[in-house]
């Protein structure tokens, strides 16, 4: 139905948006909050499933109720059902 | 993040909070809305920043769960006043130095005139002085519309002026009334300004009384004002045509041949005095029996010299006292001898400068001619020159109503 009435999936579905400046940031739109969270690992949950960012020196740069900026030596993102 | 200068009104601290699961307070501030940012985990510890406004509900929230929390700092504008505090002087400046800045901009500093040319810049300055517009002025001292309507009554060539008040300064701007030749309304007659022989007539109005060629004299009528109709050919035969002169306003354009003359003169012997670097003071003291000499004593050795008094007396019962200065300026006389040839180039460069106040400015000289008036055993070189100018000499001149007789 998105897709047939040209609306981006990210507003109607609820579905996470990642946009990754460098291997420095990491900014992510439709989260459900955090799981866990240490300076070499961050679990955030989604809608469906969990984002596992793996790195050095992980940092939450802005956390709101939609949005997260998360800064620090990055990795790996991975997608975890 | 972006919020940088709602965070820095708003004031934010920064945090430490120790204990256990993290995770859980993170989520716990998400969902009640408490805004944190720069989330750090070190060691055991977790550093993170909070509004001011949320800090509370953050506290009793970390309190409820067992977290345990160190305020690290404060930061933002409500908390420089504990600066402001210890730098009362920085502020106190501060606020002087905006209160005087605010205070200076009531008044008017500049006044600027544009646009004039005729009238003299110091009228309308003084016009506008006069209605409360000048350096110093408190601006609601006057009124901008006021000023501009007292002006222009006060400053009759004027037919427009607004005052551009840009700040602390004004910019009157003026446009000046072309007025119409107020001395000749009525009908008049073009006649000579100078003696000269006539070289070309051009008659817009009016009828033509001098043909090129004809001499004339300053006063006469170039091109008459008074004009008599042709005679229509059919009533050329009838002795009385019943035809009336009209006046009109002569205008045209009359070219002649003028002179212009001027004398100048040139000594062969020229002396001329100077004053050379010697001089001698000499300060004496008054009282009323006698003039005592304080200073300058010696004679005077000077062959050429010019004496200058300075006195200062006060008068007393007893009589004047007081001090004179006399000072002795040595002078000495320059002579120059200069030959013929150069007395003549002298006495003539003298004469063209006499010549040229004489004549109006603008005109061109077609002609010059140089005459030496001295004879040649006469110590000073005379010589007169003579011009010939063609220039327009035309001159209106109102008519008498009474010069037509019926």
């Amino acid at each position: 139905m998105a897709d047939f009435l040209e609306i981006p999936g990210d507003l109607v579905l609820d579905i996470p948006k990642l946009t990754i400046t460098g291997r420095e940031e990491l900014y992510l739109e439709n989260h459900k909050g955090i799981i866990e969270y240490s300076t070499v690992r961050m679990r955030i949950n989604l809608s469906r499933g969990f984002l596992e960012v793996c790195g050095n020196n992980l940092m939450i740069m802005a956390l709101m109720p939609d949005e997260m900026k998360i800064a620090g030596d990055i990795d790996s993102i991975r997608f975890v059902d | 993040m972006a919020k940088k200068l709602s965070d820095q009104i708003g004031g934010f601290i920064s945090l430490g909070l120790q204990g256990e699961n993290y995770e859980k307070i993170i989520n716990m501030a998400l969902a009640r809305g408490i805004y944190i940012w720069d989330i750090r985990r070190e060691n055991d510890l977790l550093y993170l920043k909070v509004r001011t406004s949320g800090y509370d509900a953050f506290k009793s929230l970390a309190n409820e769960n067992g977290f345990k929390l160190h305020l690290l700092k404060r930061q933002g504008m409500p908390f420089w006043k504990m600066v402001m505090k210890r730098r009362l002087g920085l502020l106190g400046g501060g606020l002087i130095f905006v209160a005087a800045l605010y205070l200076m901009s009531w008044f008017i500093w500049q006044v600027q005139v544009s646009g004039n040319n005729k009238v003299e810049e110091n009228r309308i300055l003084m016009s506008a002085a006069k209605h409360g517009l000048y350096p110093g002025a408190v601006k609601w001292n006057f009124s901008r519309i006021q000023v501009e309507e007292a002006m222009l009554r006060e400053l009759s060539e004027l037919s427009y002026i607004e005052c551009d008040i840009q700040g602390v300064k004004v910019n009157i701007k003026v446009v000046e009334k072309i007025l119409p030749d107020r001395h000749i309304t009525g009908p008049c007659h073009i006649v000579a300004a100078r003696d000269g022989v006539v070289e070309e007539v051009l008659v817009l109005e009016g009828q033509a009384s001098v043909q090129p060629g004809a001499v004339v004299a300053k006063g006469s009528i170039l091109i008459s004002g008074v004009v008599f109709p042709p005679v229509p050919y059919v009533q050329q035969d009838d002795p009385d045509p019943n035809v009336q002169p009209y006046h009109v306003r002569a205008r045209g354009r009359v070219m002649a041949r003028t002179w212009y003359e001027g004398y100048g003169e040139c000594s062969l012997i020229y002396e001329k005095t100077t004053y050379t670097q010697e001089k001698r003071n000499k300060l004496y003291l008054i009282t009323p029996w006698k003039k005592v000499l304080l200073l300058g004593r010696g004679e005077n050795t000077f062959s050429h010299y010019e004496e200058e008094t300075q006195e200062k007396v006060w008068n007393s019962q007893i009589g004047n006292w007081g001090y004179s200065r006399l000072i002795t300026k040595e002078q000495q006389i320059d002579v120059t001898r200069y030959s013929e040839k150069e007395a003549v180039e002298i006495a003539r460069e003298k004469a063209l400068q006499s010549l040229k106040q004489n004549m109006e400015p603008g005109l061109r000289i077609s002609d010059s001619h140089f005459a030496v008036l001295s004879s040649p055993s006469d110590p000073i070189i005379r010589i007169k020159v003579s011009a010939e100018i063609i220039q327009d000499i035309s001159q209106p001149y109102p008519i008498d109503t009474g010069e037509i007789s019926n």
